[in-house]
């Protein structure tokens, strides 16, 4: 993680990015790529560092169907066709998702694979898997339900719709790791990954403590700090094989909780995990608070500071001209002059082009304290096509935890070009973009492609942002 | 029949058909308490309850065994049965209370107090003057005046604009504790405690109901129960009840909502004034704060009664003025529950007594069936006292009552906080201090757990917090059939993060303690959440947004739960909130009611030579 020193912010830069989250850090790729001066604000926190590990893109979430009995999910495993097919699905099915608002499907979903690509190639260390059919990995979760994404690291790389018949996967159980039992997770994947309907088997397989003087019962994140440690990784993988050697039934695969290391495993890493334990071992995509996230984040700033992207941990206090219409000047005259709090002391930059990409509610890019607002120009927040503005929340959301809450949905209304638009409809700023959940018009938790749209919308507003800056 | 362990988690009653000597409809407080004070006298009872105990108004209170001051103007009888009561309940249940002391600001004219402000000042001290021969009943200190420094100096956050303030001091409760601990020590006494029971119908020769028929939720099964006596304990629901039987009374059924905040945002409890001139309160609660109530009739949906967005700005209005810096802290959720007040024409809700009354159905033709009206959480061990007081001399039992003075469980031996703190890790200090709070001696056996796989000592819900051996323990011995239930025994879920970190963990726990399929733990953990949800959906602002943003995201997003949630509710036959899902299609519709009202059983009085 770079850690840039208040000397180095500088004064002017063509693009400002305001999030440091995955939209927001490819955005300033993006743009750094096409040859702009950048800098990125990162606050605290954020949605990236909850990522599962995964790239879903289109994973457009058919329905499943339970087995007769209740003893299964039959569609869990279906890989739900190649990307642009899934792109088309979504399009369709959401008509106010920014997919949907890009253009004509087609050239989105060419869009949205160059984005993926991009991706690839800024954090390669990461390992990334695609298929070369194009279509998605059915991937385990750490709650035992199955996920379908289009990139995978490769420490978590392991397909369980690809698996054979005779299968038996086992779901190791660190007893230094606090909070994660193997066995109603083995259960579950076995019910809704739909499993059983294959004659696949999931086992859990305990490993006694191997860290008896130093473990403290972890966290997921305290784990991998752990592991990283000395010889503590091959410590742990050594055990492992002891107890998976001495099991009666020897798994064919096994799944851990993600927590192998804090630093990214590319091929040749888990390779060489593999051959330590003596069976392929792969992480189950991880929730919040999620070591893959924390490895995502590190990997793109590293990839910032080798590309020059200047990434300061910081609070975007203000923007001049914000909110007032005098701002969409024209070209030549028009820059945004940020206030930064940056190490607690203020700081001005100017900037040609700003890239909103603070995330939603929980980013703070939108704030919602009985009047929803956008804090920086004050842009209208809206909700199903309407502002959101002091509407009853309580009014906004479905019966059940499960059901579409229009609430989940709120956000910046977009053009084409990713520029946010004011209460007439029409973008007030023509240097002005946004990316990322602060973008209304879908629920990143229950849309499917979350990360994909999040890359893409990132992809493309740097693009864009770069163009009008420059 | 035999007497069975709270730490089944299949229906206690071996046959489809038992006979007892009174079967008790509600799992209230109310309904726990007459099992419990029946049971300890020798009874054989069977209690029913269509949802998990503590799910109505029981739960959703202000949590406080307090005197009643509200009702000193005109209910003198309540504020003095329940300062009495609540020195026995401070008695059987100590490990439960704790003291709140309160500050009543009274707010003056911006531009200064005026003489009617003055002399109200003075009156409110008459009037606390009066209510001080109340408060040793209940250990409770006399009032002090305080002068607008001195109370702010107490409490920062005050409006400035105040006259000065009264003390007052009352004691707080873990309602659901209170509920749980009489109906496991009912059940350690004999009793048969059927939760996620429904009444599909009385049983009745001739005229006389004689007993219940039942239906399980939790896989359909029916049950018949038999006793010559039936109490109908139903709270808010008593009057349909009682129409299922050919009986009827009539209640004034009042919503009251309260809402959350994420910590303690204030040093003292706080008595506010609303806009209408009612009097609420803002008070420290377990690890939160808590504000309200509201107070009004109330005809809706008595089984999801929601929070309205002008409940929410009404309390929040009465909050601000006289604790302004509230806007500064973060709402987590709402909670709503239907008092059962007994029915009066003509009366504002606020005025309705707090009384409770029984209503011998044999006055309408319909022997063998009793109902329970009215009635506040301090005064449940009288009503249960009054209630089973009758029952008894029907019955021929001549044990005496023994509630007021027998311990509940959890205060049946030492609690040593300080000596558990050293035996088990000290970093889980806290853990054992609230757990030592809801569980009291109960604890040791939790804390062992910890011997046998360190781990369960860990937090599971690190908000309360709540470790794992506790959910565990809970879930063997405190009459847990699914997943909310632990909520109410624990707490675990109903802190700052509203679940967001610890209802999958208590799922996947609640799975493995159960050896329940996978598909009835989805089924579980979406009744949880939603449970959950419903109550934060009033207040999603601010930092409560957010949070709820990354529970979203924890469940849906990272562990994509909703396509398998939706399966096994398709798989299961589930609405999603943890309802009926087994109710049967034939269950009778409710009755209209009769017109004549039913003789009154006067209350039997309370014996004055009590300590």
């Amino acid at each position: 993680v770079t850690d840039v020193a208040f000397a180095e912010v500088p004064a002017a830069v063509d693009v400002l990015v305001v999030g440091g989250g995955v939209a927001g850090l490819l955005a300033a790729l993006r743009a750094r790529r096409d040859g702009c001066a950048v800098l990125v604000v990162a606050r605290a926190g954020g949605g990236t560092p909850s990522w599962s590990g995964a790239v879903d893109v289109a994973d457009d979430r058919v329905d499943v169907t339970p087995a007769p009995g209740g003893t299964g999910g039959r569609d869990a495993l279906d890989r739900g066709g190649p990307l642009a097919a899934g792109v088309a699905r979504m399009v369709e099915r959401l008509p106010r998702h920014p997919y949907a608002r890009a253009g004509a499907v087609d050239d989105v979903a060419a869009d949205v694979d160059a984005s993926l690509r991009f991706l690839q190639e800024a954090t390669a260390e990461l390992g990334w898997v695609r298929r070369p059919d194009g279509h998605n990995h059915v991937l385990a979760t750490a709650a035992g339900t199955v996920k379908r994404a289009a990139l995978v690291p490769a420490s978590q790389h392991l397909d369980v719709a690809a698996l054979p018949d005779d299968a038996i996967v086992g779901v190791v159980e660190w007893r230094d790791l606090a909070g994660f039992n193997a066995a109603p997770v083995a259960a579950m994947l076995q019910w809704v990954g739909g499993l059983s309907t294959r004659g696949l088997r999931t086992v859990p397989v305990p490993v006694p403590r191997v860290f008896a003087a130093t473990s403290v019962f972890p966290t997921t994140t305290a784990f991998a700090r752990h592991l990283d440690l000395a010889d503590h990784r091959a410590r742990a993988a050594a055990a492992l094989r002891g107890v998976v050697t001495a099991l009666p039934v020897r798994p064919t695969h096994l799944l851990t909780p993600p927590a192998w290391s804090r630093a990214p495993l590319d091929a040749a890493a888990v390779a060489a995990l593999d051959e330590a334990v003596g069976v392929p071992t792969r992480e189950l995509l991880g929730l919040p608070p999620s070591v893959p996230g924390g490895r995502l984040v590190a990997s793109l700033r590293r990839a910032c500071a080798a590309a020059g992207v200047v990434v300061v941990d910081g609070v975007v206090a203000g923007i001049d001209g914000g909110g007032h219409p005098a701002a969409t000047s024209p070209r030549a005259g028009r820059r945004a002059l940020a206030t930064l709090h940056v190490a607690g002391a203020p700081r001005t930059v100017a900037a040609g082009a700003v890239v909103l990409a603070g995330g939603r509610f929980l980013g703070g890019g939108i704030v919602r304290e009985h009047v929803a607002r956008e804090p920086l120009f004050g842009l209208p927040v809206f909700v199903e096509g309407e502002e959101l503005g002091d509407r009853f929340v309580g009014g906004l959301v479905a019966d059940t935890v499960d059901g579409a809450h229009p609430l989940f949905r709120a956000g910046l209304l977009v053009d084409a070009a990713l520029r946010p638009l004011g209460a007439d409809r029409h973008p007030p700023f023509a240097h002005v973009f946004a990316a990322g959940a602060i973008v209304g018009g879908w629920d990143p938790a229950r849309d499917g492609g979350a990360m994909g749209t999040s890359v893409w919308m990132g992809v493309r507003a740097g693009a864009a942002a770069a163009a009008e800056a420059r | 029949l035999t007497t069975t362990s709270p730490t089944s988690p299949a229906p206690a009653v071996t046959t489809t058909t038992a006979d007892f000597d009174v079967v008790i409809l509600g799992g209230g407080v109310n309904g726990c308490g007459i099992a419990r004070d029946c049971a300890r006298r020798g009874l054989k009872v069977a209690l029913v309850e269509k949802n998990d105990l503590a799910k109505g108004a029981s739960g959703a209170n202000t949590g406080m065994i307090h005197g009643g001051i509200r009702y000193l103007f005109y209910d003198v009888k309540t504020t003095k049965m329940s300062c009495t009561d609540s020195g026995y309940i401070q008695r059987i249940a100590p490990h439960l209370l704790f003291r709140v002391p309160f500050l009543v600001p009274l707010l003056r004219s911006p531009d200064g107090a005026t003489l009617a402000e003055r002399l109200y000042l003075a009156g409110a001290e008459i009037f606390f003057e009066a209510y001080d021969v109340y408060q040793p009943l209940k250990r409770g200190k006399p009032h002090t005046r305080l002068t607008a420094d001195e109370a702010l100096a107490l409490e920062p956050g005050l409006s400035p604009h105040i006259l000065g303030a009264v003390t007052m001091d009352e004691w707080g409760i873990d309602p659901f504790r209170l509920t749980v601990e009489n109906a496991v020590d009912a059940v350690e006494h004999g009793a048969v405690v059927l939760t996620w029971h429904e009444l599909v119908a009385f049983v009745k020769e001739g005229d006389r109901v004689v007993g219940v028929d039942v239906v399980d939720h939790l896989g359909g099964a029916r049950r018949r129960l038999r006793a010559p006596l039936i109490i109908n304990a139903t709270g808010a629901w008593g009057p349909r009840v009682a129409a299922m039987a050919g009986g009827g009374f009539q209640l004034r059924p009042g919503k009251g909502v309260h809402i959350v905040y994420s910590h303690r945002i204030s040093n003292y409890g706080i008595s506010l004034t609303g806009v209408d001139g009612r009097q609420m309160f803002l008070m420290p609660h377990e690890n939160g704060s808590i504000v309200g109530t509201t107070d009004d009739d109330y005809y809706g949906d008595l089984d999801h009664p929601r929070a309205t967005e002008d409940e929410v700005k009404y309390i929040l209005q009465a909050a601000r003025a006289f604790f302004p810096s509230i806007d500064r802290y973060r709402m987590s959720r709402t909670y709503v529950g239907v008092r059962p007040t007994l029915w009066a024409w003509s009366e504002n809700e606020d005025r309705l007594s707090r009384e409770h009354a029984f209503y011998d159905h044999a006055a309408q033709g319909v022997p063998g069936l009793i109902s329970v009206a009215g009635g506040k959480l301090a005064a449940y061990r009288q009503l249960a006292e009054e209630v089973s007081n009758e029952l008894a001399r029907r019955l021929g039992n001549r044990a005496p009552c023994t509630t007021h003075t027998a311990p509940l469980p959890g205060a049946a031996g030492p609690i040593d906080v300080d000596r558990w703190s050293q035996r088990w890790p000290a970093k889980h200090r806290l853990a054992i201090a609230r757990m030592a709070y809801r569980h009291g001696a109960r604890s040791l056996p939790l804390l062992r757990r910890a011997d046998d796989d360190p781990r369960e000592a860990c937090a599971t819900c690190v908000c309360e917090p709540v470790s794992e051996a506790e959910i565990r323990g809970t879930i063997r011995t405190e009459v847990v059939r699914r997943l909310v239930d632990v909520r109410r025994r624990t707490r675990q879920s109903m802190g700052a993060c509203g679940g967001t970190r610890c209802l999958l963990r208590t799922s996947q726990l609640w799975q493995q303690e159960t050896s329940a399929s996978p598909a009835s733990q989805l089924i579980e953990l979406r009744g949880a959440m939603t449970a959950r949800f419903v109550g934060k959906a009033p207040v999603l602002e601010g930092a409560n947004l957010a949070t709820e943003e990354l529970n979203q995201a924890m469940h849906f997003l990272g562990g994509n739960l909703a396509p398998f949630l939706r399966a096994a509710a398709v798989a299961l036959d589930d609405d999603g909130r943890g309802v009926s899902r087994h109710a049967p299609a034939d269950a009778p519709a409710t009755r209209a009611l009769p017109a004549r009202q039913p003789a009154l059983v006067e209350p039997s009085p309370l014996p004055e030579d009590r300590p």
